[in-house]
């Protein structure tokens, strides 16, 4: 699992510092007369990947925007209760996403990127790619909150 | 009015917002035979495939560099001898670093959390109350929230069709106004409650404040080349945020010769963080913002407004009545990514200019983001200056009162919104 972190991290770094040279390159290109047609287009297809793997990596360092303003009111059992329904949401969620974009993936594979030849299809990849890893965290998450919890009723 | 049920109900149950937004979509698509839930997840994917938002990461990117480059440490003294010796001292700085800041990082709430770091100690060393500095820094927040690149104003053009070179330029003044006008506001209060210490501090003579201005000048032409490439077609706003990033890299390697490999990684690793975080919003609301089209709910919603009025400026109130409260009750990001397509059809339908309304959504949004109680700025100052609620909102209404009196003279007076963007892009 640590290992998958640190490739997860290190291949989000590298496609962002990718699309800013893509997207950089593209414009001074262009802006001495050598257009590079295509850097966009791979510009938006790593965006993808990034957005998916990038919402991982803010899933792993619970950093996804939440509104506490109703739970924190609540007794520790009842906010105990109310966030594994909360990871159940979330698992559902994102089997949704797995399933349905893989299903995506493969409805036309003919479709190619804007002045590519690479396929749509691994744009659509990204999501249920992310949605897999996202799936793989919360699962560890819920494990480990689960285990926790059986401990200390245990103590 | 079914999802928003479910989408309120989950986000109040602690689901992260993201989530909520997904699963109310997705489970729109499931309850209607008519959309298959494909289209649900092909929405998700398309919204990330559009260049105009590529400045998102790319501003969020350059404001991580630009703290780790040694542009952030520079702006902060230059902000401090410009304005320290003025009553409510450090006060001041915390406003001019904002209107400074704004020039070169896109997130208001990132700022915010920056500055009550690094000024929150030495303001309540220099005798300005903590609720007091609390507040100020929250409050100017929204300076850096108007002077571009602002994300709000990219997300508002992404969502509305609007120009995000133009939207840029029209945040200018708005921003500047602010600024003075938050000045004034402290100003007043520091002095009519000795608040700070600010006697021994003199005025810096000319020649210090330009010696100190040379030291920072590659932060401080930053914006300007920005305007500039923007405005005369050399880079579009994604393009001139690659540019940005490279920039902020350039200056910290060789003209500061402050950032480190290391530095460089963590800025990077931060922003993957942050990207994926508001970019996993925009995604959701890819298939909602679809569901809303859907149900016609702009249309019918223009068509219902102007059967009551057709006065420009009453519809203008009230989708600013309705976005201050939406705004204090949700997060920033996705009031602007939801409302935008349902609100600008009505103003434009009313012939109000959507560049106009634009700046004022992202004030009056991320007002929101001030107040309590669902404020994201205010508890991370808060939090960050271990400071109670009840304190800063002791010593916030007068920030509060003196931004609302701006904001109102903006909407009253759209030349002074449209005069610069209407003057530079006038066709020569």
């Amino acid at each position: 699992m640590n290992h998958l972190d640190k490739i997860e991290r290190i291949v989000c770094i590298s496609l962002l510092s990718a699309i800013v040279l893509l997207v950089f390159t593209a414009a001074v290109m262009r802006t001495v007369g050598l257009p590079i047609i295509w850097s966009v287009d791979i510009a938006q297809l790593l965006f993808a990947w990034l957005c998916m793997l990038g919402a991982n990596q803010t899933l792993k360092h619970a950093q996804h925007a939440t509104v506490d303003i109703a739970t924190q009111y609540l007794p520790a059992r009842w906010q105990q209760r109310l966030s594994g329904l909360a990871s159940l949401i979330m698992i559902g969620v994102l089997a949704a996403i797995v399933v349905y974009g893989i299903a995506l993936f493969n409805l036309n594979p003919q479709r190619t990127l804007g002045s590519t030849l690479i396929p749509y299809r691994y744009v659509a990849l990204a999501l249920p790619v992310g949605g897999g890893l996202m799936l793989l965290t919360l699962l560890e998450q819920s494990w480990l909150k689960w285990f926790s919890v059986k401990e200390r009723a245990a103590q | 009015m079914m999802m928003l049920l479910i989408f309120l109900a989950l986000l109040l149950a602690g689901v992260p917002l993201a989530f909520s937004l997904m699963a109310s979509g997705l489970l729109f698509f499931i309850m209607h035979d008519s959309l298959p839930v494909l289209v649900a997840v092909q929405r998700m994917v398309s919204s990330s495939q559009s260049f105009p938002l590529l400045a998102v990461p790319f501003f969020i990117l350059a404001g991580h560099i630009m703290n780790a480059s040694g542009i952030t440490s520079r702006l902060i003294s230059f902000a401090n001898l410009l304005v320290c010796w003025i009553s409510g001292g450090l006060a001041h700085v915390t406003i001019v670093l904002s209107a400074l800041m704004g020039g070169v990082s896109g997130s208001a709430i990132a700022d915010a959390a920056m500055q009550a770091r690094i000024l929150g100690q030495p303001m309540e060393d220099s005798g300005l109350p903590r609720g007091f500095s609390a507040a100020i820094i929250t409050v100017s927040a929204l300076i850096t929230a108007c002077i571009p690149p602002s994300i709000g104003l990219i997300l508002y053009g992404y969502m509305g069709n609007v120009s995000i070179g133009k939207l840029f330029i029209a945040g200018l003044l708005p921003g500047a106004l602010l600024t003075i006008a938050l000045m004034l506001c402290v100003r007043w209060v520091a002095s009519s409650q000795k608040l700070g210490n600010t006697e021994t501090q003199k005025p810096q003579a000319f020649r210090e404040v330009m010696i100190a201005a040379g030291r920072c000048k590659w932060a401080l032409l930053f914006p300007v080349l920005m305007i500039v490439t923007i405005r005369w077609g050399i880079f579009t706003p994604s393009e001139a945020g690659a540019f940005a990033v490279v920039y902020a890299v350039l200056v910290g390697l060789f003209a500061y010769r402050e950032l480190t490999f290391a530095q460089l990684y963590s800025a990077l690793n931060e922003s993957v963080r942050d990207i994926g975080m508001i970019m996993l919003i925009v995604l959701a609301a890819g298939t909602v913002g679809y569901v809303i089209a859907f149900q016609q709910l702009p249309v019918e919603l223009a068509q219902s407004v102007s059967a009551v009025t057709q006065s420009p400026l009453l519809v203008l109130m009230i989708c600013l009545a309705l976005l201050l409260v939406i705004g204090t009750l949700m997060e920033g990001t996705i009031t602007v990514l939801l409302l935008t397509p349902i609100l600008v059809p009505v103003i434009q339908s009313v012939g109000i200019d959507p560049v106009h309304f634009g700046i004022l959504l992202v004030l009056v949004v991320t007002f929101g983001g001030t107040t309590p109680p669902v404020g994201i700025a205010m508890y991370t100052v808060c939090n960050i200056m271990d400071c109670p609620i009840t304190q800063f909102i002791r010593h916030v209404w007068p920030f509060y009162l003196t931004v609302l009196v701006v904001l109102l003279l903006l909407a009253l007076l759209p030349e002074l919104v449209l005069f610069l963007p209407d003057y530079v892009y006038a066709t020569p």
